[in-house]
């Protein structure tokens, strides 16, 4: 939240987050998402980290029949209708869904089934770094780091 | 654990006790650490039974910890839920006990101590209520910082241990000046960090309690706060970087170069200059003393009798031998206490002659000090990586003694 004066963080601006986090609880509670052992969030507008994690999502799946019954409860949330053809479960997510859902985990850590596929967010994530330090690549951190977590 | 927990954990137990919660009932503790090992240790000298260690790691599995058994979660289902309860003191409580609940437990699990602040898996009114509360307390601390430091840039270490911040600050120039950052702001948690930090002459220091950085660092995410950078391999939570790990190798300085900071692997740490110079002691022969530095907070550490055998050692030798102790802690048997302030610790090894230490931020502190240096490890993995603790937290030019449980 960008500010003018840094010493002062606007009560209209925060209380439009916290209005957004509510929003991003009553998503997952209307959907029913504790029921799945992995809900994978894949931010649509999120530069190559969306590419990477799509392409690594399609090997994911075709790696699905050899998964157990429960390493496979997992729900994708996407705003592209493409993930669907992956064969694995998929649910329309707008861009204010997802963003809902970003700033509720941003404001405690309400699950340990959320996957967020992305090497910026929420804020302060890092992974980035790794591709700018030349030690990994994107692909690499998506099929290794972004989807790893959905064996855990 | 540091101190503040350790209470915790003591304040939860007594109070179980009091209340008669374990007559009658098989005692487990979940998550082999120091910190089980602690509270393992308090429950013994109450005189509270220990049937088992519950730990997922297979290669602990079969081991004993003071004659109790580290055995698989499972092992629980074979205890009637009405006459067993699981102690947790661990981080990732919530998941342990989520474990636990898929495995059909439904008996009573503790959180005996508040490791982990940011998480609580409940979407309750009451919940989400006291977790706003807990960002807007952050975002109080966060608004008196920035109406100090408007346009500092906010270096942020939370978590309470000394290497962290060490390596922390001594790439923090080299990020500053890739990033054409001028003036910055650290903030740590505890005297020790502070310590730490101002052996690189942070003049713009903010040091904090436990619970305000965590609602600080919780504050941060919310707000995406400009103008910030959390300098931590592993936290917060919405971080993943630690997650490379899993199949890849990087080293935990690597981790502060490469992840944290995003500086190429080639690049060098600046050096504290706010060391200072030891003046001698009664304690110390010059060239032919020894520092024991035994006790570490969050690593499972070799018994006391592995140490007092290394002391006879060098005592034979006819060196003298010193144990680094701060607070409670009781140097070695045989060994001559010794409490330095960190700006003074490199400048003592040298005096010395030799560094002995169980792996710990310590050893971070002491990685410019030229003299003799043994580091050592438990043979165990780090966190819940599949890495070896002596590879990941290698100390290179060290001598490395691996000690197996």
């Amino acid at each position: 939240m960008a500010r003018d004066n840094p010493s002062v963080i606007s009560v209209e601006a925060l209380n439009h987050r916290f209005d957004l986090a509510n929003k991003g609880r009553a998503f997952w509670l209307t959907h029913g998402l504790d029921a799945y052992s992995r809900v994978l969030l894949l931010p649509y507008e999120n530069g190559s980290a969306y590419a990477h994690a799509a392409s690594a999502l399609k090997e994911f799946a075709e790696d699905s029949p050899r998964r157990t019954p429960e390493q496979t409860a997992l729900i994708c949330l996407s705003a592209d209708p493409a993930v669907r053809e992956t064969g694995l479960q998929w649910m329309m997510i707008t861009e204010e869904e997802t963003e809902s859902l970003i700033a509720l985990y941003s404001m405690y850590e309400f699950t340990g089934r959320l996957v967020i596929a992305s090497f910026d967010l929420p804020y302060g994530r890092k992974l980035c770094n790794l591709i700018a330090a030349g030690v990994s690549t994107g692909e690499e951190l998506a099929k290794d780091v972004l989807l790893g977590a959905l064996h855990g | 654990m540091d101190k503040t927990h350790n209470a915790q954990m003591r304040q939860k137990i007594d109070g179980l006790a009091a209340k008669q919660t374990f007559h009658g009932k098989a005692v487990f503790l979940f998550g082999h650490c120091s910190a089980a090992e602690e509270m393992l240790d308090y429950l013994l000298a109450k005189g509270i039974g220990v049937k088992a260690i519950l730990d997922n790691n297979e290669w602990k599995q079969g081991l004993l910890c003071r004659g109790v058994p580290v055995v698989p979660p499972s092992y629980i289902l074979d205890f009637g839920n009405g006459n067993s309860i699981v102690l947790i003191a661990a981080r990732f409580y919530e998941e342990m006990a989520a474990q636990l609940r898929r495995l059909q437990y439904s008996g009573e699990i503790v959180k005996a101590v508040d490791y982990n602040s940011f998480a609580a898996y409940s979407l309750s009114d009451e919940t989400f209520e006291a977790k706003k509360n807990r960002v807007l307390r952050g975002i109080s601390t966060l608004e008196h910082i920035r109406a100090k430091y408007p346009r500092h840039h906010l270096v942020v270490c939370p978590y309470n241990a000394l290497g962290d911040v060490y390596w922390a600050m001594a790439f923090l120039p080299a990020y500053c000046q890739m990033k054409g950052i001028g003036n910055t702001v650290v903030a740590v948690t505890g005297s020790g960090c502070g310590e730490t930090a101002g052996l690189f002459c942070r003049k713009e220091l903010i040091v904090l309690d436990g619970t305000e950085m965590d609602e600080l660092v919780q504050a941060l995410l919310f707000v995406k706060e400009d103008n910030c950078i959390i300098a931590h391999h592993d936290r917060p939570y919405t971080d993943n970087i630690i997650g490379y790990l899993n199949k890849h190798f990087l080293s935990f300085t690597d981790y502060y170069r490469c992840a944290v900071y995003g500086l190429p692997k080639g690049t060098l740490p600046s050096e504290p200059t706010g060391n200072e110079t030891f003046p001698g002691s009664d304690l110390f022969i010059k060239g032919k003393t020894v520092i024991l530095a035994p006790y570490a907070k969050s690593i499972v550490r070799p018994p006391d009798s592995f140490w007092e055998e290394l002391a006879g050692t060098y005592l034979k030798m006819g060196c003298l031998v010193t144990t680094c102790v701060f607070g409670p802690e009781t140097p070695i048997r045989g060994t001559a206490p010794l409490t330095l302030p960190l700006n003074l610790m490199v400048s003592a090894a040298v005096y010395a002659g030799h560094f002995i230490g169980i792996r710990s931020g310590l050893c971070d502190i002491l990685s410019t000090a030229h003299c003799r240096k043994t580091v050592v490890f438990p043979d165990c993995m780090y966190s819940t990586t599949g890495k070896k603790v002596d590879a990941f937290f290698d100390m290179p030019g060290w001598e490395k003694i691996v000690w197996r449980p």
